[in-house]
């Protein structure tokens, strides 16, 4: 997962007037996946195919980046990932009133300007004590160009 | 072709967006072009991409993706579309399906069905923590504070 080190100053920055939590769910690059990478190999990451070794994964991955935010393991059958079609990695923020501010693109395009967004969101949270506006528009908060995924062919 | 007009802005604003993070859209034919014969093979393209994208391995659907007139290399007109190739390449795993376990579909582009977006209402949840020593129910942070959800993986 990229971007860890923004993940847990943001977590820092903002935890008294928020609630942080990751989400672990199935790898994005498991050496027996279908989109393998050498380290994965090398430190043999495959697919999880059980509870413990996604507990396990996750906790080197919060052992090695040294994150302190709440890590919640999605089930084996991944539910929350699809619910919130978030696989490999993606960025979500929940409103008091449970709607979404945040939704960003999935995968590293989408990070990013999603933590960014976040960050935005929480910055003026904190500082005026009101949840911003929804936007006007249909476009995404911390998405770059909304039907992209329709153009694809 | 509407696409190809949207196409400019829409690598600019990429190219904006991701300056702190990937560096794809930065960096151009000229540093893809290594032996400066005016075109992009593919070994060149493999290398560009992965000095730009550590986890990026697919590079022979990519070159496919972008040698449109089929000659083996990339002219800087084919080359200017790799940032909207990968991305597709990225986001072609259908992640509703089967959350990216080997049994999916590869290069699967159907526009994701019911994808979450801003002013949707968030799918409530109940996980344990890794320590299993307790459990978060998304729905009692109702009206108390609001929650960031970071989804990802170790790899």
């Amino acid at each position: 997962m990229n971007s860890v080190g923004t993940i847990e100053q943001m977590f820092q920055d903002y935890k008294d007037v928020a609630e942080f939590r990751m989400v672990y769910i199935n790898e994005a690059h498991a050496a027996d996946g279908n989109w393998p990478v050498e380290y994965a190999r090398e430190k043999g990451i495959n697919e999880h195919t059980n509870y413990g070794e996604r507990c396990t994964t996750a906790q080197m991955l919060l052992d090695e980046k040294q994150l302190t935010i709440p890590c919640l393991i999605d089930g084996m059958d991944n539910a929350v990932n699809e619910a919130y079609k978030a696989w490999p990695d993606r960025v979500f923020l929940v409103r008091t009133d449970g709607v979404l501010a945040v939704a960003a693109a999935r995968g590293p395009w989408g990070f990013e300007p999603g933590l960014e967004a976040a960050s935005e969101w929480l910055a003026h949270f904190k500082e005026t004590g009101e949840e911003p506006e929804l936007p006007a528009s249909d476009k995404e908060e911390g998405e770059e160009s909304d039907s992209q995924d329709d153009d694809q062919r | 072709m509407n696409k190809r007009r949207l196409m400019v802005p829409y690598v600019l604003l990429l190219t904006m967006l991701l300056a702190s993070s990937t560096a794809l859209g930065q960096g151009g034919f000229g540093e893809a072009d290594a032996d400066e014969d005016g075109k992009v093979s593919a070994s060149e393209m493999e290398t560009y991409v992965s000095g730009k994208l550590t986890d990026f391995d697919k590079h022979k659907e990519l070159m496919e993706a972008l040698d449109t007139d089929k000659d083996g290399s990339l002219s800087a007109e084919e080359f200017e579309n790799r940032m909207e190739a990968v991305q597709g390449l990225m986001g072609g795993v259908a992640a509703g399906d089967d959350s990216g376990s080997r049994r999916g579909r590869r290069g699967n582009r159907r526009p994701e069905e019911g994808a979450l977006k801003v002013g949707d209402v968030a799918p409530t949840f109940t996980l344990k923590s890794l320590d299993g020593d307790s459990e978060t129910d998304l729905a009692e942070f109702r009206d108390q504070k609001p929650v960031v959800l970071i989804f990802g993986s170790y790899t």
